[in-house]
């Protein structure tokens, strides 16, 4: 067989570097016509280099194809994870955050109602303080107002007895037609007179 | 008809492309040769689809690839379990380069799968990974008492295992290919237009991605068995 393949391959091989497999076929159909049941099922070296080009093209298999297409998904997958971690820990910050600040809201309220009782507290005490001030101040006018006017009335009443005193005096010395003598003597009298007289009023 | 046989013939014999000239001549077969194209077919587009890609506000060129390579490596994963997930790499593979291998044919090229070479290395491939599974997940002790479970008398139908299940692998994909070929040959012969169309979207596309499903799918359910305790 060899010697056979031998005989063609050479043909084969000085014709194959002109022109294409085509010719060489032909070739080498002449040739082995007779023993071609044979040829359709040998087995041989080509055995070998069939088995040499599988691992060959399982080797570059895994280079050029399996290989850059593992990695790309692996590399997908890792800055996913990566995203998926730095995503996580920004909600976690945030979610403290969020609890800080409403922790301090939460003072903060706290905070504004103490401030605003104690405001109203104040301003009561202040209100109440005034409105007493006031109401003090009133009756102090009030009460003097009062003595004063009192007092204007005394001095009124005294002086309109004087003058009754006076007049009633003049009229007497009128009718009389002559003066009163010993003024002072009868001064008493119309003291005593107007006295009766004021209480019988 | 002596033609359509003669050139059936000429598209299933393996042909030698070239001879590497050292140790009396080594013929390359045009199968490896193909798988060498759809090698760098794959390489290429591999190279040229993972491109510059990000982690955020990706292309759709990028989320198409990573939703491409992720279904099918979590099919294979699903089908070889939890613990025999790191076998994923290596089948998703087989199951790419048999899918194209399948289905290259529409592209003027011979199915790399239609020489018994290829499916046997790959069955042999398969094979040799379910037992070096074995032995890794149990230790050579355990891989070793894997054949006499479940009981002691079923012992020699667990080493004619070791045969009949690459055998049956490396065939199933053989035949399904070959006969797929022959049929829509056939077909092409009785009514050249429209109706190889049809039949072509069922044996060449089909069936081929289907074969492949069906090579990993029994290799991952071997390799399944085989961890397990």
């Amino acid at each position: 067989m060899s010697n056979r393949s031998t005989e063609c391959g050479e043909a084969a091989g000085r014709r194959i570097t002109n022109e294409e497999g085509v010719t060489v076929n032909y070739c080498e159909r002449r040739k082995t016509e007779v023993k071609r049941d044979k040829q359709m099922l040998r087995i041989d070296i080509n055995l070998i280099f069939t088995v040499i080009n599988i691992l060959l093209l399982a080797l570059a298999f895994r280079i050029f194809l399996f290989g850059p297409v593992k990695k790309i998904i692996a590399k997908r997958q890792e800055e996913a994870d990566e995203e998926y971690e730095k995503a996580r820990v920004s909600r976690q910050e945030a979610d403290e955050l969020k609890e800080q600040y409403n922790t301090t809201l939460t003072k903060l309220e706290e905070e504004k109602k103490e401030t605003l009782m104690t405001a109203r507290k104040n301003a009561d005490a202040e209100y109440r303080r005034i409105v007493q001030n006031a109401e003090d101040k009133a009756a102090t006018i009030r009460s003097d107002a009062l003595t004063q006017a009192e007092s204007t009335r005394h001095q009124v009443l005294k002086r309109a007895e004087r003058e009754i005193a006076d007049m009633v005096l003049e009229a007497t010395e009128k009718m009389t037609g002559k003066a009163v003598s010993g003024k002072s003597v009868n001064m008493a009298l119309y003291d005593e007179f107007l006295n009766k007289a004021g209480d019988k009023k | 008809m002596e033609a359509v046989a003669e050139h059936i013939q000429e598209e299933l014999n393996v042909q030698t492309v070239f001879t590497i000239p050292i140790f009396g001549g080594i013929g390359v077969a045009e199968s490896v040769v193909v798988t060498w194209i759809i090698m760098g077919v794959l390489i290429l587009v591999s190279i040229l689809l993972t491109r510059g890609f990000k982690t955020r506000n990706i292309s759709k060129r990028q989320a198409a690839v990573e939703l491409c390579v992720t279904k099918l490596l979590g099919l294979v994963e699903s089908m070889l379990g939890e613990e025999g997930a790191q076998y994923a790499g290596y089948l998703t593979t087989v199951l790419l380069y048999i899918g194209v291998a399948n289905i290259i044919g529409i592209f003027g090229f011979k199915s790399p799968t239609k020489d018994l070479n290829v499916t046997l290395a790959l069955a042999l491939m398969s094979i040799v990974l379910v037992q070096a599974a074995a032995i890794r997940a149990k230790g050579v002790k355990g891989w070793l008492k894997g054949f006499t479970q479940p009981i002691a008398v079923v012992t020699p139908f667990n080493i004619l295992d070791l045969i009949t299940r690459p055998l049956s692998l490396c065939m199933r994909l053989f035949g399904n290919v070959l006969g797929a070929f022959v049929i829509m040959k056939l077909i092409e012969q009785v009514l050249p237009v429209v109706l190889p169309a049809v039949f072509s979207l069922y044996f060449d596309l089909f069936d081929g991605l289907l074969q492949a499903y069906v090579f990993v799918f029994l290799t991952s359910l071997y390799i399944k068995e085989a961890i397990e305790e």
